[in-house]
């Protein structure tokens, strides 16, 4: 039967134990002194099939470029470093099974995850009970800050940016903003604290639009939004969504000045809304400055780890930070067998590190604290705003 | 510059993008009686075709055939290897339904697995146009997709009406058993649907990938709205599918006019309730005969 | 941290999708009415006894509340969908699975919206107890369940099933059975919702997704309809196949993808061969 040989080719595909990341595709291990410790492995839990696949694949990418360049340099106090990946399906239910695995079958001390909100307030509780540690890239909820001790965040909160660009817009002399926002939480967590910041700035929101993840035709509220004639749009999306709203905006014929978030720092959304229509956006990102040496490593390396551009570099490179936080906590016991509570102990003492992804501090609540800065995208490329 | 007119535009548009899914589902449906869910997956797959074809150095318009082949040939390959094995074991069509569920999902992870789960868009050879008049702003593809809905409701209404295919496939639809009386043979026939509702269906990834972008779970939402408007325009009608579509697309538009652009989705699946309990043989359908 | 942990996990979960996959076959299997709402009330009642628990109620009444709303929301959607037929009730009953998502995302005063709700207290300390008060639960829907397709009441259900107009014939008010049917299989659908969310701890408006869904009627179809036991396995059967893929070493980039393939495969195969369901007694047409 047609069917049965299918599953048979697939199982086939995959190589017969797992490929431990720290070794390359040509199965010889990389430089560095691997004795007969075991090695030390750590969790990833992250959308890697559904609809956020590409953010899974963004940190797939990131987590084993870090893996990678750490084995190279000798490993953790001479281990290699593993990372088990897991797929959290971007909800509760999936992300509880998936951090069940981790915890209980393979033991990581610690986890680089979840992505989504969900994947993460599924997993704290059992990260919390089993003492490890727990470092989401990404995620945006608040209600993650009271998640427990061993929760972190190397992403800040929404509340930053939002201060940052309301500030940008005023300054541009824009007191009326239409918003236009995805019905999700990190969407509309963004907006909202770009609301409160406007407001309390002066500004008059003049229209205030949603629209569900998945929809792709956003012509009507782009409609409303001009009926509302306001001076200056501010948008709240993900990468897929973001670049056609853009592009519908513009088809529209409507002039306005766009802002938005770090979705809009993205390469691929360049692509997808045409570079013309993107020019002149001003948006705001955690102070990662795409130019410093590491970032622009990262890119540069994790693009062809990728094999193809970073659907959200920005959270690639937390989650790359992540990886390292995790080496350097390990190496300062070297001694000790890897836990997550020495993670968690270190990373509170993290004040003004510099990752790929900015200068990070960590607050006591486990929450990452970053400046950020005013970007705009010029001819496809992305440059500090004046 | 009207709100209303523009509202009003961006409904048909809308509208014709569902009907573009939705014939192809209906069709098949009319003809087999089976829910093919797996239609959007095979929508995305023609998307996704029509990436890697137009991105090759060959003409536009080959690029496109090749697109309509590869797409009849995948969707021709669902029929034989996932819903003709569950045919011939009578299968009840609650299994066919989870059935092309399955391939629904497997053909998501397919795309995903050889395509990436980035965003990927469909090159225009030629600059796709913002048209103005009589105060609406509509674009050359979103005329052309327009233009196409309405060019498949004539077409399938001729097809269904007064061809001697069209004919044969609701006789196979009427009464399986005394159409194969007559020399109607089940099999071809069905072979002959999945073929044309192909065509349809890479006609709409190729529309939908141009206007909307690509993104590996796309066909999924577009099912569901498609089937939506099916149901709307009347499941046991080909064209009236295309009809509710429309009639879909204009509501949400027009509806969220008042109402918070959040209820846009609610306002479609509220149409449907609503249909199914007053008119559930919708606008176009014959009323269903008691099993 | 032991593998034990990782089993108990799975069989809670199977425990609880169970009850959920049961009672939808009272309505399907037994009533014949293909009810693609059953997820809504799943939602329901985790949403219900989750807003009940975070603010304040006791337990006992969360899930208590949990139940009985859903099974109002049950026998509000049977009375205008049940005098459809066969496919238009599917279809009806799926309009109101994603009418009820969408009112989840937007009624952000009452469900915060996709922010969720976090922080849902467990029902008890540990896994091993909530083990066993789940699979009690559903041995207790199980022999439920059984039971009333063994009374009057139940007998009727299936000849409903079978040929309503029949039924209807002999005398039978055919319209106040369905109700009962689905307001019955809502109400354990509640109780399954309370688990899932007291256990999860989390939820959000995707539990009203397709996902979940697809899933459902894949446990509900394996296991065979209008068979108890057979909607158990399913359950076992669908929850369970993703597992050992995790085992299987893919390249960590498709990882995700190729292990879906595989479960829609392994499904696919499963139905070509089984059509009727492993334990099915019935088809419906």
């Amino acid at each position: 039967m047609i069917l049965a040989v299918l599953v048979l080719i697939l199982m086939g595909c995959a190589p017969a134990a797992p490929l431990a990341e720290g070794v390359t595709e040509e199965g010889v291990v990389t430089k560095g002194e691997v004795k007969e410790l075991p090695p030390v492995r750590i969790g990833v839990l992250a959308p890697l099939a559904g609809d956020d696949a590409a953010y899974g694949q963004d940190v797939t990418a990131a987590v084993s470029l870090a893996v990678e360049q750490i084995n190279a340099a000798g490993g953790i106090n001479g281990r290699t470093l593993e990372a088990i990946f897991e797929n959290g399906g971007c909800n509760g239910k999936d992300a509880t099974t998936a951090a069940t695995k981790l915890i209980d079958v393979d033991k990581v001390p610690v986890i680089v995850g979840g992505y989504c909100s969900s994947e993460t307030l599924a997993a704290a509780p059992l990260a919390e009970a089993a003492q490890v540690a727990l470092i989401s890239p990404a995620s945006s909820n608040p209600a993650i800050s009271q998640a427990g001790d061993y929760v972190f965040r190397v992403t800040p909160s929404d509340a930053g940016q939002g201060v940052a660009i309301a500030g940008e817009m005023i300054k541009r002399g824009h007191h009326k903003a239409a918003v236009i926002v995805a019905n999700t939480d990190y969407t509309l967590g963004l907006a909202k604290a770009f609301k409160e910041s406007f407001e309390k700035l002066g500004g008059v929101i003049t229209s205030w639009e949603t629209y569900e993840k998945d929809a792709r035709d956003f012509r009507t509220q782009v409609a409303k939004v001009r009926a509302s004639k306001p001076d200056a749009i501010y948008l709240s999306a993900y990468p897929t969504d973001g670049a056609l709203v853009v592009k519908q905006i513009k088809q529209l014929k409507m002039t306005l000045p766009l802002f938005g978030g770090e979705t809009f720092g993205s390469k691929d959304v360049v692509e997808a809304a045409g570079k013309d229509n993107l020019e002149g956006i001003v948006y705001a990102t955690p102070k990662w400055d795409g130019t410093t040496p590491k970032a622009t490593d990262f890119l540069q390396r994790g693009g062809v780890k990728r094999g193809a551009e970073f659907s959200l570099p920005v959270f690639a490179a937390d989650a790359y930070d992540a990886v390292y936080l995790i080496a350097e906590a390990l190496k300062q016991k070297p001694d000790q067998e890897p836990t997550g509570t020495i993670v968690k102990d270190y990373l509170y003492t993290v004040k003004e590190w510099q990752g790929a992804g900015g200068m990070l501090t960590i607050d006591q609540n486990g929450d990452a604290v970053k400046e950020f800065q005013i970007m705009l995208v010029h001819n496809g490329e992305f440059q500090k705003a004046p | 510059m009207s709100l209303a007119a523009q509202l009003a535009v961006n409904g048909v548009i809308a509208g014709a993008i569902l009907a573009l899914v939705a014939s192809g589902f209906s069709l098949i449906y009319n003809v087999t009686k089976m829910m093919h869910f797996a239609h959007g997956a095979v929508i995305a797959l023609a998307a996704y075709f029509a990436h890697t074809f137009t991105s090759m150095p060959i003409a536009f318009p080959f690029a496109l055939v090749l697109t309509l082949v590869s797409t009849c040939v995948a969707g021709e390959l669902i029929n034989r290897l996932v819903y003709r094995p569950l045919r011939t074991r009578k299968a009840s069509s609650a299994v066919l339904l989870i059935a092309s569920l399955a391939a629904m999902i497997f053909l998501n992870a397919a795309i995903i697995t050889f395509w990436g789960a980035d965003i990927k868009t469909i090159r225009l050879p030629y600059a796709n146009a913002s048209i103005e008049f009589a105060g609406i702003i509509i674009t050359s593809v979103q005329l052309t997709i327009i233009a196409v809905a309405l060019v498949l409701l004539l077409v399938l209404w001729w097809l269904m009406k007064q061809t001697m295919i069209g004919k044969a496939m609701r006789a196979l639809a009427d009464n399986k058993d005394v159409a194969q009386t007559v020399g109607i043979n089940p099999e071809q026939l069905t072979t002959i649907t999945f073929l044309i509702g192909s065509v349809l269906a890479a006609v709409a990834g190729i529309l939908i990938g141009i206007e909307e972008n690509l993104h590996p779970a796309m066909g999924t939402s577009l099912i569901v709205k498609g089937f939506a408007g099916a149901v709307v325009g009347g499941m046991l009608s080909v064209p009236g599918a295309v009809l509710g579509a429309l009639l879909l697309g204009l509501a949400q538009n027009l509806g969220i006019w008042w109402l918070p652009s959040g209820y846009k989705d609610a306002i479609a699946f509220a149409l449907l309730f609503v249909f199914l309990l007053f008119r559930p043989q919708g606008l176009l359908g014959k009323k269903m005969r008691d099993a | 941290m032991a593998f034990i942990n990782y089993l108990i996990h799975l069989a809670i979960l199977v425990c609880i999708y169970g009850m959920l996959t049961v009672s939808l076959n009272l309505a399907v299997g037994f009533t014949g009415l293909i009810n693609l709402g059953h997820i809504a009330f799943f939602g329901i009642g985790a949403y219900t006894s989750a807003l009940l628990a975070l603010n304040g109620y006791p337990l006992w009444a969360a899930i208590l509340g949990a139940a009985l709303i859903a099974a109002l929301a049950g026998i509000i959607l049977a009375f205008p969908t049940t005098r459809l037929k066969g496919d238009y009730l599917a279809l009806a009953t799926l309009g109101f699975t994603f009418i009820v998502g969408s009112i989840a995302r937007n009624w952000t005063s009452l469900t915060r919206g996709p922010l969720g709700l976090p922080g849902i207290p467990k029902y008890a300390a540990s896994n091993q107890t909530l083990l066993w008060i789940a699979a009690g639960t559903l041995l207790a829907f199980s022999i439920t369940i059984y039971c009333i397709t063994k009374t009057r009441f139940g007998k009727t259900l299936q000849a409903v099933r079978d040929d309503e107009l029949a039924a209807a014939m002999l005398g039978k008010n055919t319209f106040v059975h369905k109700v009962a049917a689905m307001g019955i299989s809502a109400f354990f659908a509640g109780i399954a919702g309370s688990f899932f969310a007291h256990y999860i701890s989390f939820i959000d408006p995707s539990i009203f997704g397709l996902g979940d869904l697809v899933l459902l009627l894949s446990m509900l179809i394996v296991g065979g309809l209008a068979s108890v036991p057979g909607s158990f396995i399913g359950t076992a059967i669908i929850l369970l196949i993703p597992e050992p893929l995790r085992f299987i070493g893919f390249p960590s980039a498709l990882i995700g993808p190729m292990r879906e393939m595989l479960f829609a495969l392994i499904l696919l195969l499963i139905l070509i061969y089984r059509p009727k369901g492993i334990f099915g007694r019935v088809d419906l047409q």
